[in-house]
């Protein structure tokens, strides 16, 4: 039975007085990849940064299950189940890549499993235990990437949320994430709600996508019919 | 046009008389009260309030906290006392030199410490006073009383009846208003506001930040100084803490915000509440309550944090109607709605030329490459886009270009000229201006005065900076607002003010910094037409968006970046179909799903 | 005076220092921690230590009279107790104030805000030295400790002409210093509560995201600096006597010991504050008395003019 875990309606959002986000309707249910794409300035770290609390919206609702986020603190949504994986990384770079690690799983809602989580993480992403008494600021762009993801996935999320995860790595070590996640996609119930500006990835890996413009949805669907359609083209290329 | 001499505004001019009015009011009050303890009230309010007016000069215009102005203060002091107590020196004469010691000392302080910002500069500042308290100490000096002079009592600045120690006292404060007025209403107290709201849009636009900042300390250190050497001659007994203890520094500052930062009245209005107040219940209740007079000004600094952080004066304007700002505000410019806009014109360049010139610039952070080995040239005249996914060194390229950051390796020549190790400030007064992606006016000032401070760059005199700041107006479409207050602004004109400051330098190249995030299609369409007329004035724009489709109708030509590296150069229409860019943007599998 | 002589001045002196230095290193890592994980510089970080040396005071004079606690060791309790007491202190004087101006909420005022939380604690530093005087007198008190007046000889050496004395509650003050800190840097590196801390002055945004509240986190990280530099007010109230505007004076001497170490690190603010001691009791020889803490001042803006980051900061920083 697929329940709704995320519905977000009529959601107006943005800085000082300016909506970057318009009538945002989206939803996602257990155990979905959810694309959204869109080309740069369109809103797509607003839309985040507004479920996680960090920004408040102006208009609008966001339900997590049976939740009202709007009563619930920032720092309480991430043990409802919602991890977020924030755009550029945002690692702890003063701390070591395992103190990381148990960082997130501090929202996590069943403690007893953390070390069961750890030796999961570290088999999909193995350098991370090569390296875990380093520095998380000393690693590399796609090895921050990892661990991020890394991080999100302690607290065993029932939705896990990646803003931009392929920006600024080289193509191959972005190919090599997007694989990973795909695996650990399939070999659990968590949802994946992915923001991409890199359109063919985000709609190969998802089920149903949103294609996100100048801060509103103009087009829903499954890949397969979003594929074909020009108007994300003209989004991107203005023609 | 160019007299040398500037004519004093009329705001200034209203100061003026304000000042004087405030100054007799306050002397006939002095000649009607006989209580001597009142007198020595009357006499020691202005005092502070000149101190206020000096934190206010340096800290409240620049936002640089300073918690060192008993350094000033108690220098001159001393120089007063140890004058007249070692030298016989008349406090006539030492007060004048204690002004131009407190002036030094204020220069050879900012010097190194101007060096630092935020919190290291407030750190710093409150070292030199605390550290002079020692060194005074040290020196044996204690306690230096000043002593009476039976022969010339006049000579020395004593005198019988108190009267006229009130009278000199409010000279003084007159005097310090009056040279806050004039400079607040000058380049100087824009500058500094400019430097305050954001020091590096300030450098950008032309500013040299340090010139004025030490400008500001070296005034503000001078005016200290009278009031120390003043404030000497009534206290008649000089101790180090009661010269260049905390409580001064901490009393310079809460008058000034307690009545309102970066204001003329502002820290008059502190003084003339907080010091009677203090008195008052010291008298009254110090043998019960000792330190009251700290606590209360502790309490007032706290509460004014809290609910009024910029003083009460601006309190009471936020709660006041809206254009009622502009009444009292400080709008010292008056615009000209008849200028004519090719004032702005460049065409002295020829067409097709190249008036940047990149070259195999790089530069890392860390291990990320930011500018790749890039080479390109902007035409002279032309409208150039630069775009590129998120991340692919676009702002970095700008602040490259503006001197904000010196690259690793590589040459920028503008018209010839390298612009490497040259400062933001040289590089605007050259002919490069820039818009930056988050506008911040100054709100209380209107949009002319908002604008202005981009033509002090090409021009010193007040008049031609008011001609091309009006025709920088008239250009963007605002003329029909330019005295109203900046607060009021929509998003749109917010942009195209920002615009129109980037513009009164008369630039010849500018950089536009995503211009158009956030507006709506009509409102784009407006800031596209604008661009438009810009580029026909003859100036080179090269602009930074995200949006692509609006880019696509306006610029000549494209320049893409993908990973800090140069992906494609060339006309809209082969950019838009050019598989590189395409893959770019859109990912590899985009591509392949074609074929 | 001849070469052993100096010898001997110059080892006391030193001794002195390393002694002095553990607590002065103590009260400079409760104001780094404050810094580093807050970002906020705290003016009223001496008020805090004068408030633990008052803490001290009250209870020896209200308790020491009944048999229980008449040991040697009851001054030592009541300095490490102090901790305790003045951290509520902090946590509440957050709560109420400074929260006000800053954290997470501060950061989206205007240009105001950077220097609010400055002007803030200076109010704050205010109303605590003035309230004190009212409350505690001006009269200087100290806490007597039988140990103060016993010293540890070290020597003769150098055939019977060089002793060095060490003064025996100033040991096991800086003893208990150490400890304290070493207690707080296992809790800041080990314990999940550290982590925190650590990763809200590392990255908000993202310790939000992770579940961590930062806000609480700032408030706690406030209440380990006052009660930390409180515990070295508390060790140092036996030292010599005090009264309430006796935070000033060490404003600067904590300050100098942070900088010199690098804001936000611990181990360096204490190396620093230890440094500082040091160089105030070896000056102590050459220099007249007053001019012992101006040399601590010329260094103080030396480092800040010429090397701001500080000589000891490491990777083990807060921030």
């Amino acid at each position: 039975m697929s329940e709704r875990l995320l519905k977000i309606e009529s959601l107006h959002a943005g800085y000082g007085g300016v909506d970057v986000l318009r009538d945002i309707n989206l939803e996602v249910n257990s155990g979905e990849f959810v694309s959204v794409v869109g080309p740069n300035g369109a809103g797509k770290s607003t839309l985040f940064k507004t479920i996680s609390g960090i920004v408040t919206p102006r208009l609008g609702s966001i339900f997590y299950k049976e939740h009202n986020l709007e009563k619930v603190a920032s720092s309480r949504r991430a043990h409802l189940g919602i991890a977020h994986v924030p755009e550029g990384r945002q690692v702890f770079s003063s701390l070591t890549v395992l103190e990381n690690l148990e960082l997130g799983a501090i929202a996590s809602r069943n403690p007893g499993k953390q070390s069961d989580n750890l030796e999961k993480i570290y088999e999909w992403f193995p350098v991370l235990k090569d390296r875990q008494k380093q520095l998380a600021g000393t690693l590399s762009g796609g090895e921050q990437q990892m661990l991020a993801i890394g991080r999100g996935l302690m607290a065993a999320p029932e939705i896990l949320m990646l803003d931009e995860p392929s920006m600024g790595l080289a193509p191959a070590i972005a190919d090599n994430i997007f694989e990973r996640l795909i695996e650990i996609h399939q070999s659990s119930s968590m949802s994946i709600l992915l923001v991409e500006q890199r359109v063919a990835e985000a709609l190969h890996f998802a089920s149903r996508a949103y294609v996100i413009e100048a801060g509103s949805i103009i087009l829903s669907g499954v890949p397969a019919e979003l594929q074909d359609n020009d108007r994300i083209r003209q989004a991107y290329l203005g023609m | 046009m160019t007299t040398g001499k500037e004519k004093l505004s009329p705001a200034v001019k209203k100061d003026f008389r304000h000042i004087g009015l405030f100054g007799l009011v306050y002397i006939v009050l002095a000649l009607l009260i006989s209580n001597s303890y009142y007198q020595l009230i009357m006499t020691i309010v202005p005092v502070w309030a000149v101190m206020g007016l000096s934190w206010n000069l340096l800290s409240g215009y620049s936002g640089l906290i300073s918690f060192g102005h008993a350094a000033f203060f108690g220098l001159g002091a001393y120089l007063v006392a140890l004058g007249l107590a070692l030298w016989n020196l008349s406090p006539w004469l030492t007060i004048i030199l204690a002004t131009l010691t407190g002036g030094l000392s204020g220069l050879l302080v900012g010097i190194p410490t101007f060096r630092l910002r935020g919190h290291y500069f407030a750190l710093a500042m409150l070292a030199y006073p605390l550290a002079l308290l020692y060194i005074f100490e040290w020196l044996g000096y204690q306690e230096v009383a000043l002593p009476m002079n039976r022969e010339a009592p006049l000579a020395y600045m004593q005198f019988e009846n108190p009267f006229f120690y009130v009278l000199i006292s409010i000279l003084l404060l007159m005097l310090a208003m009056a040279i806050t007025s004039l400079l607040s209403h000058s380049r100087f107290g824009l500058s500094l506001l400019a430097i305050k709201l954001d020091e590096d849009a300030a450098e950008a636009a032309g500013i040299n930040t340090l010139y004025w900042k030490l400008v500001a300390i070296t005034v503000s250190g001078a005016i200290a100084g009278a009031a120390g050497g003043f404030y000497a001659v009534v206290l008649l007994v000089v101790t180090p803490l009661a010269v260049f203890g905390m409580l001064v520094s901490a009393q310079a500052l809460i008058f000034a915000m307690f009545g309102g930062v970066g204001t003329l009245w502002g820290p008059v209005l502190g003084a003339f509440i907080l010091v009677p107040l203090s008195e008052i219940l010291y008298a009254r209740y110090a043998a019960d309550f000792p330190g009251i007079q700290g606590v209360i000004y502790g309490v007032a600094i706290i509460a004014v944090i809290l609910f009024a952080p910029e003083g009460i004066i601006w309190k009471l304007r936020s709660l006041m109607k809206p254009n009622l700002g502009r009444v009292l505000g400080t709008s010292a410019s008056q615009a000209n709605t008849d200028i004519d806009e090719g004032l702005l014109a460049r065409h002295d360049d020829k067409a097709g030329q190249n008036i940047l010139t990149v070259n195999n610039l790089s530069k890392s952070y860390g291990g990320l490459k930011a500018a790749n080995d890039l080479s390109f040239s902007v035409r002279n005249r032309e409208l150039l886009g630069i775009i590129g996914p998120n991340g692919a060194g676009k702002t970095t390229l700008f602040n490259l270009l503006n001197g904000f950051v010196a690259p690793d390796e590589g040459e920028i020549l503008f018209r010839d000229n390298s612009l490497l190790k040259l400062k933001p400030n040289r590089i605007c007064a050259l002919g490069i201006a820039r818009t930056f992606q988050v506008a911040k006016p100054f709100a209380h000032l209107s949009i002319l005065d908002n604008v202005i401070l981009g033509a002090y760059v090409h021009s010193k005199d007040k008049d031609e900076a008011q001609q091309l700041a009006s025709a920088a107006i008239k250009l963007v479409g605002l003329i029909d607002k330019c005295d109203s207050p900046a607060s009021n602004l929509t998003n749109r004109e917010l942009r195209l003010m920002e615009l129109a400051r980037a513009l009164a330098s008369k630039p010849r190249l500018i950089l536009v910094d995503e211009i158009l995030a956030g507006l709506d299609p009509e409102a784009m369409e407006n800031v596209l037409e604008v661009l438009r007329k810009v580029q026909l004035l003859g100036i080179t724009i090269v602009i930074i968006e995200h949006s692509m489709q609006a880019m696509v109708q306006l610029v000549d030509r494209f320049i893409v970046l993908d990973h800090g590296a140069l992906l494609a150069e060339g006309i809209p229409d082969d950019i838009v179909k050019d598989d590189r860019v395409i893959e770019a943007y859109l990912g590899k599998k985009w591509l392949d799903r074609d074929e | 005076m001849d070469g052993l002589q100096y010898l001997e001045n110059f080892l006391q002196s030193l001794v002195a220092g390393l002694l002095m230095g553990s607590m002065y290193g103590l009260m400079c890592v409760g104001l780094t921690v404050i810094f580093g994980v807050m970002r906020v510089i705290n003016f009223a970080q001496g008020e805090f230590m004068m408030l633990g040396m008052y803490f001290a005071y009250f209870c020896f004079s209200w308790f020491g009279a009944y048999a229980f606690f008449n040991g040697v060791w009851f001054p030592f309790m009541l300095a490490l107790l102090a901790g305790p007491a003045l951290f509520l202190v902090g946590v509440l004087l957050h709560r109420i104030l400074i929260n006000a101006v800053t954290g997470h909420k501060a950061s989206k005022l205007e240009a105001e805000g950077h220097y609010a939380q400055l002007v803030l604690t200076l109010g704050v530093a205010l109303v605590l030295q003035n309230g004190g005087l009212f409350f505690f007198g001006s009269t200087p008190v100290s806490v007597s400790n039988e140990l103060s007046y016993s010293a540890w000889e070290w020597g003769p050496m150098v055939g019977d002409r060089v002793s060095v004395f060490v003064n025996q509650a100033q040991t096991i003050s800086a003893i208990l210093a150490i400890i304290v800190v070493v207690a707080f840097g296992l809790v800041m590196a080990r314990t999940r509560l550290g982590k925190s801390l650590r990763a809200s002055a590392d990255n908000p945004d993202a310790a939000t995201y992770m579940g961590i509240n930062v806000d609480r986190c700032h408030r706690v990280a406030f209440g380990f600096g006052v009660a930390i530099t409180a515990i070295g007010g508390g060790l140092l109230a036996s030292n010599a006597p005090f009264q309430p505007y006796i935070g000033t004076e060490y404003v600067i001497i904590m300050y100098a010991g942070v900088v010199l170490g690098g804001l936000g690190s611990v181990r360096g603010a204490f190396l620093g504050g230890m440094t500082i001691g040091i160089l105030q009791q070896v000056s102590a020889i050459i220099l007249p008395n007053q001019l012992q803490n101006t040399i601590i001042f010329v260094c103080f803006l030396i480092i800040i003019l010429f090397r701001p980051q500080g000589f000891f900061g490491t990777r083990d920083r807060t921030a």
